[in-house]
Parts: structure tokens; sequence; C-alpha cells
């Protein structure tokens, strides 16, 4: 599925770093896994840096998460388009296309769409874990508290409403 | 390779002196006692000069004895020899080396030395082979240093800092053959520069006034760097100052004190238990977890469009996709009527087209939607208690760090405690101070570091900038290709050095860790990190650091870097015998650690060569090694009346005494 490994460049090499200084997460794909859901979640695109600085998650790892990404991307994908404006075999076309066949979806331009929203999203929502977990922590107790109000907030989510009411307390 | 005999004739404070040493396998051990600057180091180095014309001492090129020196007139010549006999793969050889100097109005002018190797044939002469073998098939210049010790390395081996570190890092690099990966990557280096200096001067004047700023900025870059590294090095010696501070204390034992340390340490124990059970409970959480738990809540907030996915299943049979797709490409029926855009004949047709493709992408809708329902009803099952269990986990686990950091500093003033309560305030008072310095420092540090971050970052713009020009210039883009090649090979000798360190460092681990256990008579292990730093820890995983403890270690490095050696050498049998010359190791070393050291020393190596000042020969180190000792010798000092040193060497009945 992935040919390429995934690679974090600049400030987004250092987010990443800093979240995996927390040393609760076993692999970095584990953040990146947070920072999707996170994007998505609150809508929140970026876009990766061009820098000599990097962080990399090999695509065999990537590779085996298939199944996660493949849902995210889903989401993704339906955030991002008016229904409406969609046929439905199209929808279905664009959404499930590689959902059970082993495509490569670099190959493939309307999957490819799908997982050009999920890297913005990644990147979107790293930056929104730095800034809420690291950006202005003192030490690394300072950071798992500000992960843990964090995931407190998420948790108590449960239909549009609440997330503007959070969104409100991001900004 | 075991060493025969050395004899030398006016080399350095010898004058005409041979030393024999013991080649019986049951009693392997030869020792040299001599006083301190009574030559030591000189026989240790003899060795190097003999095999390779190289001396690690001070004035390495004055190897010729003064006094012979002195008696010479003028245009008169002398001769420095030093000649090993050793044996080698069952075979017995001389290898000698001489170099002849000359008087000249007073100066000293040498020649250059040679080095003659003869090998003993089967009738019992030795005959030339100088011209059919190389010395390094006996020994290999870069093992040289794992098998000859001075004292000043091995102290600096104890010590464990810097240079002991980096000791250990070269035996690892050589010990792998690692140097022409090292120099294969700085090479490419240069060689990726001569293309950046090519590309600039293809680019013109404003590419140079960038790559100036680049020069600049990089320099820059450099001079922080160099500022960070003194007030790493003023940092280091503040925490040095803290630790013998403790050190000091450690060596005055006090009841109290090892009451308090012990409650602090029980508690730290437990915390780090809490600390590592929700570290590991987090971390498989958030593997297996982090997505269905939280695509709930996307679930909930996109709930509309989610639960409009619903499979359509009317399907079309018998019409060709490619004849649909000329109907629409062309904008005519097959009948020939015209079948115009945004009619309902054309939308028609664009929908059956994309189920046709559906079909032909074989995708399943109802196994699809089916298998998105399940993933959204799979998260509403974890979703909860996730959230639930890992908030706690984490309120678990900052509360713990925050004891942690607590009884860190309990622990302090545990260490610094005094019955005098005079004492224990100065104590207390210079701790304060160090660690005060030591935190000015870290910030000191911690600014340039972020300044550094700032001048990358115009360099990383400076250099989009530059990477713009090369894409206008077909050559430089040609360029620009080649040194992104050679990035790419840089990468991959980076990455297999690295592992090729991390497999010979883990075995490097096994080896010392197991030498250390049979030294040390307590319950105490080493741990190494990926920096060749040495941590002896006790029985409650607390670090317990002292001068005996580092002294081991050394002991263990040194086993264990032989071991290492003799088994990545391509050169050398790993069943070939090997000597193992050591000098001065029992300063630091308490009776306990001198009798397990005596004792395990002859067991590193098949011969043991120890050369030790008297007092360092204590009854202890005497008694332990008593059984193994072969040969002795000890070197005495002679001033002629010009005032040059003259070593004495004299063969010592030990066992007849």
């Amino acid at each position: 599925m992935f040919q390429e490994n995934l690679i974090f460049y600049g400030k987004y090499s250092d987010y990443m770093e800093n979240l995996n200084d927390l040393q609760i997460f076993e692999r970095l794909i584990d953040i990146a896994f947070l920072s999707i859901n996170v994007g998505i979640l609150f809508d929140k695109k970026g876009k990766n840096e061009s820098s000599s600085k990097k962080k990399e998650i090999f695509a065999s790892t990537l590779n085996n998460e298939s199944d996660n990404f493949k849902m995210l991307a889903i989401a993704a994908y339906l955030k991002n388009v008016n229904i409406e404006d969609i046929s439905h075999d199209q929808l279905m076309i664009d959404l499930f296309i590689d959902l059970e066949n082993s495509l490569k979806y670099d190959d493939e331009k309307r999957c490819l769409k799908k997982y050009e929203y999920l890297k913005e999203y990644l990147f979107g929502g790293l930056e929104v874990l730095n800034n809420i977990v690291c950006a202005n922590a003192y030490d690394k107790i300072d950071k798992i508290k500000n992960l843990e109000r964090f995931l407190d907030q998420i948790g108590q989510i449960n239909n549009k409403g609440s997330i503007k009411i959070i969104e409100s307390l991001l900004s | 390779m075991l060493i025969k005999s050395i004899e030398y004739k006016n080399f350095r404070q010898f004058e005409n002196s041979r030393i024999e040493f013991s080649t019986d396998p049951t009693k392997n051990t030869t020792i040299i006692l001599a006083g301190n600057t009574n030559g030591k180091s000189t026989i240790v180095e003899s060795f190097r000069w003999c095999f390779y014309g190289e001396l690690n001492l001070p004035k390495p090129k004055e190897v010729a004895n003064r006094t012979a020196f002195n008696k010479l007139e003028n245009q008169e010549s002398l001769t420095v020899s030093v000649k090993v006999e050793l044996t080698h793969q069952n075979a017995d050889y001389i290898v000698e080396r001489e170099q002849v100097l000359k008087n000249v109005y007073g100066n000293k002018r040498y020649n250059v030395s040679t080095i003659s190797i003869s090998k003993k044939n089967i009738n019992g002469v030795y005959e030339d082979v100088t011209t059919k073998m190389d010395i390094s098939e006996i020994v290999p210049l870069e093992l040289m240093s794992y098998f000859f010790f001075t004292g000043e390395r091995f102290d600096v081996l104890v010590d464990n800092k810097a240079d002991g570190k980096r000791d250990i890092s070269n035996a690892v690099r050589s010990i792998l053959g690692l140097e022409p990966v090292e120099f294969a990557i700085s090479d490419l280096d240069k060689v990726k520069e001569s293309y950046r200096i090519k590309m600039i001067t293809q680019m013109g004047d404003s590419a140079e006034q960038l790559t100036n700023s680049l020069n600049t900025i990089s320099n820059e870059i450099k001079t922080v760097k160099d500022k960070i590294n003194k007030l790493k090095i003023e940092k280091l010696e503040v925490i040095s100052k803290k630790d013998d501070l403790f050190n000091r204390l450690q060596n005055n034992p006090n009841e109290e004190r090892e009451k308090r340390l012990k409650e602090i340490n029980s508690k730290i124990k437990e915390h780090n238990n809490i600390i590592d059970l929700n570290t590991q409970s987090l971390k498989l959480s958030f593997k297996k977890m982090i997505t269905p738990s939280i695509f709930e809540k996307i679930y909930l907030c996109n709930k509309d469009k989610f639960d409009n996915l619903k499979p359509n299943e009317s399907n079309f049979t018998g019409i060709d996709l490619a004849t649909l797709e000329r109907i629409l490409t062309t904008k005519t029926c097959i009948c020939g009527r015209d079948i115009l855009e945004d009619t309902k004949e054309y939308n028609t047709i664009v929908e059956i087209i994309d189920q046709l493709k559906k079909k032909n992408l074989n995708i399943n809708e109802d196994r699809a939607v089916s298998k998105v329902n399940s993933f959204i009803n799979n998260s509403k099952n974890v979703s909860e208690l996730f959230f639930v269990e890992n908030t706690q986990r984490m309120r678990n686990l900052s509360s713990s760090l925050e004891q942690l950091e607590s009884l860190e500093l309990q622990k302090n003033d545990a260490l610094l405690y005094d019955d005098n309560q005079e004492s224990f305030e100065t104590n207390k008072k210079l701790y304060e101070g160090y660690h005060e310095t030591e935190i000015n420092i870290q910030r000191e540090i911690d600014d340039l570091e972020n300044e550094i971050i700032e001048k990358e970052k115009s360099l990383d713009e400076i250099n989009s900038k530059i990477d713009e020009y090369y894409q206008k210039e077909k050559t430089n883009n040609a360029l620009k290709l080649k040194s992104d090649y050679c990035d790419k090979i840089q990468e991959e000798l980076k990455f297999y050095y690295s592992n090729q360190e991390k497999t010979i460092l883990n075995k490097l681990n096994k080896k010392v860790a197991n030498l250390f256990e049979n030294l040390i008579r307590t319950k105490h292990t080493i741990e190494i990190d990926s920096k060749y730093k040495f941590k002896v820890k006790d029985v409650d995983g607390v670090e317990a650091t002292s001068d005996g403890a580092d002294v081991l270690t050394a002991m263990a490095f040194i086993g264990g870097l032989i071991s290492l050696a003799k088994e990545n050498s391509e050169t050398l049998n790993s069943y070939e015998p090997y000597p193992l010359v050591l000098d001065s190791p029992f300063g630091k070393l308490e009776k306990t650690h001198q009798q397990s050291v005596s004792r395990f020393l002859p067991g590193i190596p098949e011969q043991f060569v120890l050369l030790v000042s008297d007092s360092q020969f204590t009854d202890t180190v005497s008694e332990s090694l008593e059984s193994k000792i072969g040969k002795m010798w000890t070197i005495e000092t002679e001033y002629s009346s010009e005032g040059d040193k003259k070593a004495v060497v004299k063969e010592y009945k030990y066992l007849e005494d």
C-alpha cells in the first residue's frame, strides 16, 4: 500500500521529537495516529516543510497498520466532500477503492485524494497536539498533565456541539 | 603470539637488558616490579616500537640511551635495538627493530629504523623472512592496543570519562574495521563540497551573495557550538565536584545516613514501579486503541455523513464501458442521435459508467459499508474505557514523577547528611552552590542551542533559495542529482555503521557483564549505554559508584575487548594464544577487590605480564597470584654521574624466596 517512508521535516520533526520525549508512545506511528485523529476531529490541516531536519516512519511500519489508515482516510475524505455534489457510485469508488483491493494508492488518482487529506490532517493534528501538550510546558510532567487534560476533553465529546466548545478552548 | 623474551640495546633507559617471560600455560604470569618512573611504560611501549616503529611516550623520537650517546665521539655511530623473541602458530620467531644514530658535532642524526623478522626452520636455524611476511600477520597494529595497556591509558579507562569512552569507542571501531566507512562518509562530504563550488560558479553574483550568507551563518553556528562545548566541559567539572562531594561522604559511612538513604531508595523504587507500570500500559493502549477510540468521536461529529453510506444495488448488465465512454466523448449515440451535456440521457450514461467502473474495480459496497460500520461499532465499545483508563494512568504517572522529583531532592539531603549539624549545613551549601551553577550553565546551553535552531532555520531558507537557482540550470540539476546521490550513499553508510556498532556493543555488553560478575563479590551489576558510559548498580537498581568498582569495570572491558578483537579479526586465529601486558592496575582497589582481580587477571589472556610498583604489589596481590607466577623481574634505576637514568633489570627468584 505505502511505497515510501513517511517523513516529518523541520518543525514537524521537532513536534514528533517533543511528543516522543514523553516516553509514553512505543512507536512514532502511534503519535502519527493520535495526530491524524486530532486533525480530523478538529478539522486542522497542515503542510509538510522542507528542511534538513527530519524524522521518519518506515513504509513497512505504515503498511502493517493499513487497516487503521484506510478507515481514517475514509473519515478524512467524508469530512472534505459534500455528498450531494457527487454521485453515489463515485462516492463509493472514492471511499472504498482500496478497502479490499491491494491497490497502490499512489498510482490511483482518486484514491490519492483521500490520502492527501489524511496527510494534511496528520500535520495539522500534530501541530495542534504540540501546541496543546508541549509548547508552553515547563517539563515532562507538565506535558503529561496537558495531554491528560486534552484526552479528557476529547473523551467528553458527544456531538458536533461539544467539539465547538473544545475548539474555543483550543484557540 | 606468546612473547618469550625482549632484549634492549641502548633503548631509552635500557642500555643492555633482557627480560624473559613465562610461556608456561599453568604459570602464565610474569611480574615486573618497578618503582614509579623506573620504565614500566617504556617496556609496554617498546613492543609497539619494535613491531611498528611507533612510541606513545614523551619525546617519542628520542629512542637512544643518553649515556651511550654521550660516550660517542663526533661522527661515531650507535645502534639502538629492541629484539622480541616469540612463538606464533607453533613457530619460533625473532622480530628485531634497529635504528642507527650518529653524533654530528654533538647533535643526534637518526637513520630510518628497520625491522627484521626471522623464523626458525626445521633444522633449528633462524631464517630471514622479512620479505615474505609482514608483522601485521602476527599482531595487527590496530589490535596492539588491546594487548598492551600502559598505566595512563588504564587510568583514563577507569575514570569513565570522555577519553576513556573514546578509547573504547576507537577499539570497537577498529575491531569492526569501521574506519574505511568513516573515511568514505567524510570523503563524500568533500565530493559534495566540490559539486557545490561548481554549482555556485555557474550561478552568478546573487548566488554568491547567498553563499556568502550561508558561510557566515555556518561560521556563526560553529562559534556557538564551540561555546556550547566549553560550557558542557564546565558543567562536567561542576558535576564531578558534586560527585566528589558525595564520594567523600560515602567513604565515611554513617548509620543515620544509610538508614535515610535506604528508606528513600525504597520509596524511589516503589514510584519507579508505578511509573513503569503506567508507562507500559499507556504504550500498549496507545498502540492498540488510539484510532478506534478517537474514531468514535470523529463518527459522532460527522454522523450525518457516515450514516449516509448505504449500498446501492441497481445493476446494469450487457453494456460495454468503452462504448459508453465513447458516446460521452463524441457526444453521439450509437444510433447517431446527439447526446448533449446536462441532458437526462447524458447524466444517466455518466451514472451507468460510474457503476460499471465500480464493478470493474471490484468494489463490494455491502461488504465495504459493513466494514466501516463494524469499525464504528468496535470504536463505540472501546472508546469510553480508553479515555477513562488512560487519563487515570497519566494522572498516576505525573503524580509519581512529581513524587520522584521530590524524593531525588530528599535523597541528596540524605546523601549529604552528617551527624555534625555544622558539617551537614556546609555540605548542603556546597551542594546547592554546585547545583545552582550547573543549572545556570544548562540554561546558557539551552539558550545557545535555541540560537542554533534559529540559525539553522535561516540556513534552511537560504538553502532552499539556492535550490531554486539550481533548478534553473540544467548543468546544476545534474550536479544536484549527483550531490543528492552522495547524500543517499552517506545515509546508507551511516545506517550500516550504526547497526554494526550496535551489534558489537551488545556483544561487548554481554561479555563485560559476565566478566564483571566473575570479578565482583557483591551482587552488583553493570550497565553500559550506547555512549560507552558504564554504571554500576546495586541489588535495588540504584547507582553505586566507587573507585574500586570502576577499576573492576575497566578490567572487565579489557577482557571483553580482547575476546571481541580475537573473535572479529580476520588475521588472528581465535584459538591462537595472546598476551595481556598491563601496567599498574591496582592503585584504586580495596583489599577484597585486589584479591579477586589478581585471581581473575591471569585467566583473561593465555599469557599475562603485570608491571607493578612495590606499593601496589601488596601481600594480598602476591598471595592471590602466587600459583600463577612463572617469572618475576625487578627494575631499579641507577643514575650516572651526569644525572642520566639507567634501568637495571634483575631476575627475582620469587619461588625460592
